[in-house]
């Protein structure tokens, strides 16, 4: 076994231990009835400091990561992580604060939360805001509540939730969770939403739309003020789905064009770290409407410029999380936001827009692109062109990773087959987008010269193609003593 | 400031390329922006010098909030964490990489995810453990939601202990408040404890799930492995909120008989944060595992027979299975449970044991001293790991006296439960000379 993937379990010696309790003698007996004991300790590692450190380290060497590679996986927006957002989120005034704290030992942790949620607010363009939802679907679970207790309150049924084909999986399984139906719209071959089905979707028995915009496709729907007019004038309600905020940040307000609820994912646009699958955090902004409606507690500021907790709102959809949600993330999204100002968040948009073009026009004589017109912060080719020597999406991606490369988003959006799908950032310089492109085109050519080459792929990353099948069939989902 | 790094020249090149004028160009399908007024955003940005200062500020604006000798739980505790913590999970390779979609690209976050499950498993005494959930409520809503699946939505009776963590009921009651024709049952309690007798009589065949914390919000152990026969009986699913440093010197909740178990995971090596970000332990029976919610990785091998780790059943996530998922969770809480696996790997076999003995022992030496100052404790003073309930008169004015004296004495119980009193917690951390001051300030002090 190469010993750099040993398992902590394997490193581990009967006896080994860190000292990390200082001496002190007890002459008292420890309350808890002998029943409750364990009758044997937690089989935990016993490994030393240094072994532990050095598993670590090496564990983090067979990662692919923003800050080694090249990560174009579409829809994720795997942007450069600012170090200053880590440093500031260390300050040891920020990690100890204890959640039941009096208000007045903790006004400069409200003060900052109070802000990020002032900002959200501004670029949103609505006028409510809660930071409790711990992520993305997170964020749309808190609206769809929202979305239920308001008809509630109005003695309104409406039991379905009109989504678009081309929507994150995630809208479906969170509209589903409140209790609403949801159903199918098609896209027309523009990518836009089909607004004649939705014409016809549409009635007095819907509680509202999910909308990404720019759509997965990375377009923006050109109908979208349309699609709101359709379901606002049947009385329903428009849900946006932030995921790709990094394409309209300061261009355009959500709220200005429809949107009654929205959520950010502050670990995509905002730039705090993707940790391997979150911490993210997914706050919500609702309309003046809906905001008697939002999760408790909702941050106040009273006259005397005091903050507090508000915990007694009658009409919210109540609690979502067992504290005030993922701090350390929201507070390295404001430092990002209060980094680059209007300006900068313009900018970052400008960028990732060009990019993202940039990247698919380069690309387009080798990969069929499934949309052909502007995209925004991200594009979707196939493999079409590479489909009749045999070559899935699959292996171009395998192949990607072979250049030290991530490879982009795959097999979504659903609604393109073999999909492939890259958001280059708008953090990337011209110099590792062309490089990519290189990449790519070489890539192209492997296709027809030497197809085997992305079959066999990958062979430089610390492990070869995997057995998924096994897996899923016999998973082996902890260590047992007595392995090997 | 901005983090993009285009030169002019590059721009228009690229414009080039594109075929297109200008970046505006790129942007004529957008609806027009009805307004440039972004209030209180400042246009230009601020330097790093300028955040820092900024961000000390907020800091000082805490006062006192951040140097108090820390005596409150409820759920997040002051516990030891070691200094290889932030070192390892500070690693790039780690907190900057997504989730691990192309297993050759991400084996170092696989195997620790595994190794995570492998630990967790080993203190919720469960076999399966997903790569967590977003906090202890959320996660103990969600497995009443997986309760409610296993029996397919036949049996609608969802029940819980008047003694578990209101934080968590709170979120039960949300996350369920549009399930149709359910019903929701509270199990009120006797002197601290479950009333065991009122469970026995609301268990029926409909029920689907009970939910009981161990320990109890109160810090009392109660008698789990009674009323996990109780309702394994009755053919419904016992459910803990679980707070895994008992674990040290108790028995697990596996063992007690629990078949979903979750909780706050912030005790092993998180940093309370002002409750967040931590991370959601959940756990179950090998049986359950085809309506688990949430991330899980296996073991196996590549086509050259090397081990490797791969993320596994994904057909029960939104990704794939869209409405028909099991849950709508999709990134979780990694980076914590790398910090946990650090911690656990840290303490160990033997350091996790006496870890546990040093909890009891000072929580011992709290009950004694508080005891013969005269300080009332309340519910039975052989069930308590390392929370106590003293029976002191006006607990949110001692909270804010003791803030004045340097200490957060601990948690004023009224609003949040039944019983009032002062909640304190003791943790490692603590010392005696701490713990003297406490005693010290609750008889002179806290009682005038």
């Amino acid at each position: 076994m190469d010993k750099t993937r040993e398992l902590i379990f394997e490193m581990s010696s009967r006896g080994v231990e860190n000292i990390f309790l200082g001496h002190e003698e007890f002459n008292e007996a420890p309350l808890i009835e002998e029943k409750f004991l364990a009758s044997e300790k937690a089989d935990l590692p016993q490994v030393g400091e240094l072994d532990i450190v050095r598993h670590y380290t090496n564990l983090s060497k067979l990662n692919f990561s923003i800050d080694a590679n090249f990560y174009p996986l579409g829809s994720c927006t795997m942007k450069y992580n600012p170090k200053i957002n880590e440093e500031i989120a260390s300050f040891r005034g920020f990690g100890s604060l204890h959640p039941m704290l009096p208000e007045t030992t903790v006004q400069g942790m409200l003060e900052l939360l109070y802000t990020a949620g002032e900002y959200l607010k501004e670029i949103s363009g609505l006028p409510g805001v809660s930071l409790l939802p711990a992520a993305g679907a997170h964020g749309e679970l808190a609206g769809n509540f929202i979305f239920a207790k308001y008809f509630n309150d109005r003695n309104e049924i409406r039991t379905k939730m009109l989504i678009p084909d081309s929507a994150h999986g995630t809208n479906p399984a969170s509209a589903i969770m409140a209790g609403f139906q949801p159903v199918e719209i098609p896209s027309d071959e523009n990518g836009d939403i089909d607004l004649k089905a939705l014409r016809e979707a549409m009635d007095e028995s819907v509680a509202g739309i999910m909308m990404t915009q720019p759509n997965t496709l990375g377009i923006f729907d050109s109908n979208f003020k349309k699609v709101a007019q359709i379901v606002h004038e049947r009385g329903g309600l428009v849900y946006m789905d932030g995921a790709n905020m990094n394409a309209m940040l300061c261009h355009v307000k959500p709220g200005e064009i429809g949107v009654d609820i929205m959520h950010f994912n502050l670990h995509k646009t905002f730039s705090t770290p993707h940790g391997m699958g979150g911490p993210g955090a997914g706050p919500i902004c609702v309309s003046g409407e809906l905001t008697e409606y939002l999760p408790v507690p909702v941050i106040g500021k009273d006259q005397s410029g005091t903050f507090h907790m508000e915990g007694n709102i009658p009409r919210s959809v109540g609690r979502m999380t067992e504290g005030y949600g993922n701090i350390g993330v929201i507070l390295k999204a404001l430092v990002y936001m209060m980094a680059l100002g209007v300006e900068g968040l313009k900018d970052a948009t400008d960028i990732a827009v060009l990019n993202a073009n940039y990247v698919k026009v380069s690309l387009e004589k080798h990969y069929h692109l499934h949309f052909k017109g502007l995209c925004k912060h991200e594009c979707v080719f196939d493999n079409s062109f590479q489909k009749d020597k045999g070559i899935r999406t699959l292996d171009i991606a395998k192949r990607l990773l072979d250049y030290g490369l991530h490879a982009p988003t795959v097999y979504f959006p659903l609604t393109v087959k073999e999909a492939i799908m890259v958001e280059p950032t708008e953090t990337e310089s011209k110099r590792s987008l062309d490089r990519f492109i290189q990449v790519m085109t070489k890539i192209a050519g492997e296709c027809n010269d030497s197809p085997e080459l992305l079959k066999n792929a990958p062979t430089k990353t610390p492990v070869r193609r995997l057995d998924e099948t096994q897996a899923a069939r016999n998973p082996i989902l902890k260590w047992e003593r007595g392995e090997q | 400031m901005k983090y993009t790094q285009l030169s002019e020249d590059d721009i228009i090149s690229m414009l080039k390329v594109i075929g297109v004028n200008s970046i505006e160009e790129l942007f004529n399908d957008l609806p027009a922006s009805l307004t440039d007024n972004y209030g209180s955003i400042n246009n230009h940005g601020m330097t790093e010098m300028e955040l820092r200062r900024k961000f000390h500020e907020y800091e000082k604006k805490n006062g006192t909030g951040n140097d108090l000798t820390c005596f409150l739980g409820g759920g997040y505790y002051d516990h030891f964490i070691p200094s290889i913590s932030s070192a390892l999970s500070s690693r790039s390779e780690f907190y900057t990489a997504y989730t691990p979609y192309q297993p050759e690209a991400a084996q170092g976050s696989l195997q620790l995810i595994w190794e995570f499950q492998s630990m967790m498993s080993e203190l919720t005494g469960l076999p399966v453990t997903n790569a967590s959930m977003y906090d202890g409520a959320s996660g103990f809503a969600e497995a009443f939601l997986m309760a409610f699946r296993l029996f397919r939505g036949k049996k609608k009776k969802f029940i819980y202990s008047s003694t578990v963590n209101p934080a968590y009921i709170a979120v039960l009651k949300t996350y369920l408040q549009f399930k149709e024709d359910i019903e929701i049952v509270e199990i009120p309690e006797i002197d601290g404890h479950t009333d065991i007798a009122a469970l026995k009589e609301q268990l029926d065949e409909n029920t689907a799930g009970v939910g009981l914390s161990y320990p109890n919000f109160y810090g009392q152990i109660e008698d789990m492995e009674e009323m996990t026969e109780l309702i394994k009986a009755q053919g419904a699913i016992p459910i803990a909120a679980f707070y895994p440093m008992v674990s040290s010197v108790l028995k697990t909740p596996g063992e007690l008989g629990f078949e979903i178990v979750t909780g706050n995971g912030q005790s092993m090596g998180n940093p309370i944060y002002f409750s967040g970000p931590t991370f959601g332990i959940f756990s179950v029976k090998k049986e359950y595992i085809r309506q688990l919610p949430g991330r899980l990785v296996s073991e196996t091998v590549d086509l050259e027979g090397k081990r490797g780790f791969v993320m596994t059943l994904q057909t029960r996530e939104q990704h794939i299975k869209r409405e028909r998922a099991t849950s709508n969770i999709c990134s979780n809480q990694s980076l914590n449970t790398l910090l946990a696996s650090i911690y656990m790997s840290f303490v160990g076999r033997e350091g996790f044991y006496k870890l546990g003995q040093r909890i009891m022992q000072l929580t011992a030496y709290t009950v004694k001293k508080a005891q013969e100052a005269g300080i009332k404790i309340k519910f039975r003073k052989k069930r308590i790991f390392n929370e106590i309930v003293f029976d002191v008169p006006d607990p949110a004015a001692i909270l804010s006296k003791g803030i004045d004296a340097g200490l957060a004495p601990g948690i004023p119980l009224e609003g949040l439960m039944r019983e009032n009193g002062l909640m304190t917690a003791i943790t490692e951390k603590r010392t005696k000379e701490e713990i003297d001051t406490l005693v010290e300030f609750l008889k002179g002090d806290g009682n005038g």
